[in-house]
């Protein structure tokens, strides 16, 4: 099982600048993964099998994860609150004795609902991946007209697994906990950007790159700097300067830097990004 | 190119062509499918050399999707989207993607490829239906999908509401090299994969997107 992130109380103690960051927008969370994607995530993490969910541990693992993003200051979007209340309701209908069926039929499983809508999820994402993968065979078949533009980019011919979200945080909360030594935040009034963060980091990934996420993350010294650092990775993300890759599931994450640099228009990135408010 | 059955005339450069009323039909389509950027159909070309020529530009595009299918050949001539298009051969891409420089290049987001297959194997669909699946809000996905022609409004759901049933477009067979939908893999071969993975679908009552009836769109247009 998965370890309860650290406690969230601290937080706004210990990370007041991190807390509001002035410049940049506020991340919204659906714009990467939505709560399903959670759910899922917390499924592997856990090894747990998709039709039988120990809904008592998995509802205390998402509000877990839920009350991390807060204190990362993501915005969660309201459809994961959506999701915390379905689970709550699973496991209170799990807890109480169920209402007597009806003569000649089996009660359902009050999880039953939820299974279905992960299996039509997980079937949606590999029809999904379908779709990626044929779109990268079209993409070599150059038609007149259209030679100034490659769908896919650098991304072609990659084997390496996109992190998603939640790899970044559960990554990011073993940093933190590993280096619980980490100064604690000396108050003097010093204020770090997200947007310098964001500087540094392209700075240390143009001296070496790829490197591991873990790595950059350790160079800094308290925690509140290393808060920022995570939502300036998310920002770099976002914007597709970066791109965070794992050679295996739940395997080591490497943050390199795109190339060649920004895509003038990556397209249904600013969609995501309103999408869940 | 391959085997050019009309030997091109030697004009010096700033004579005008002579034109050739009598060339065969495969050239005057090769033609017409190389200065063409979007896939011409049979109807096209039925358009402006007679509909009497249908049969005849029908076999005539067989020929020449034939003659292209030459490991000499650089070219291809693909079947997309109910037409026809020249496109290099795939295998090629390497040297092409040298030469050519990538400003403009436009990748499609994970949640937008998310929607999209959702639009695509349940089409028509709503966006509170695409909800209930992702679990998250879809509307401005798929306003961006809209925007870049890879969905379209195909009408209302009569149901509360009247929400806008979404399909996919041409333009989405031409990005992904499709002939038609029937191309895109079943819905079986991805349940399947999910019972290698361990995730036996069928003890639950697990709709079939393709078997589940579709509700008729009212045509009210966008």
């Amino acid at each position: 099982m998965e370890q309860i992130p650290a406690s969230p109380d601290e937080a706004p103690r210990e990370a007041p600048t991190a807390a509001e960051p002035a410049p940049g927008p506020r991340l919204v969370v659906g714009s990467f993964e939505g709560p399903l994607d959670l759910l899922l995530h917390l499924i592997r993490a856990n090894e747990i099998s998709i039709t039988d969910i120990p809904i008592v541990e998995v509802c205390r693992q998402y509000d877990a994860y839920l009350l991390l993003m807060k204190e990362m200051n993501l915005e969660v979007a309201g459809d994961y609150l959506v999701m915390a209340a379905t689970l709550a309701h699973i496991k209170s209908r799990m807890l109480l004795p169920a209402p007597p069926a009806a003569p000649g039929e089996v009660p359902e499983d009050p999880r039953a609902d939820l299974v279905r809508q992960l299996l039509e999820y997980q079937r949606m994402k590999l029809a999904a991946e379908s779709l990626r993968e044929i779109d990268e065979r079209a993409a070599a078949a150059f038609a007149r007209g259209n030679a100034g533009e490659d769908p896919l980019g650098p991304w072609r011919d990659e084997a390496q697994l996109d992190v998603s979200l939640f790899d970044l945080l559960a990554a990011f909360r073993r940093v933190v906990e590993a280096l619980a030594d980490a100064q604690p935040l000396h108050v003097h009034g010093e204020e770090i950007s997200v947007a310098d963060t964001i500087a540094w980091i392209v700075s240390r990934l143009e001296t070496g790159s790829p490197r591991h996420f873990q790595d950059l993350i350790a160079e800094l010294g308290t925690r509140a700097e290393r808060i920022v650092a995570f939502l300036a990775i998310l920002e770099l993300l976002r914007l597709r300067r970066i791109r965070a890759v794992q050679r295996r599931a739940q395997g080591e994450i490497l943050i390199t830097l795109e190339e060649p640099p920004p895509a003038a228009e990556a397209w249904a990135a600013e969609g995501e990004e309103k999408g869940n408010a | 190119m391959p085997e050019p059955e009309v030997p091109a005339g030697e004009v010096a450069p700033d004579s005008p062509a002579e034109p050739l009323p009598d060339a065969p039909l495969k050239s005057i389509l090769e033609a017409i499918l190389f200065a063409c950027e979007e896939p011409v159909t049979p109807e096209d070309l039925a358009a402006i050399l007679g509909e009497d020529r249908r049969p005849a530009i029908e076999e005539a595009l067989a020929g020449l999707e034939k003659t292209y299918d030459d490991p000499q050949a650089g070219l291809r001539v693909q079947r997309i989207a109910g037409g026809y298009r020249i496109t290099t051969d795939p295998r090629l891409a390497p040297f092409v993607r040298e030469m050519v420089r990538w400003r403009n290049r436009r990748r499609l987001s994970r949640a937008a490829l998310e929607t999209l297959a959702l639009v695509a194997y349940k089409q028509p669909i709503t966006a509170p239906e695409i909800q209930e699946i992702r679990g998250v809000n879809p509307s401005s996905i798929l306003a961006s999908l809209l925007d870049h022609r890879m969905v379209r409004i195909l009408g209302r759901k009569k149901v509360v509401g009247k929400p806008f049933l979404y399909g996919t477009t041409q333009d989405f067979l031409v990005r992904f090299g499709l002939d038609s939908l029937d191309d895109l893999p079943s819905m079986e071969e991805f349940d399947q994969l999910l019972k290698t993975e361990g995730l036996d679908v069928d003890p639950l009552p697990f709709p079939d997107a393709a078997e589940e009836a579709a509700p008729a769109p009212e045509e009210t247009g966008p």
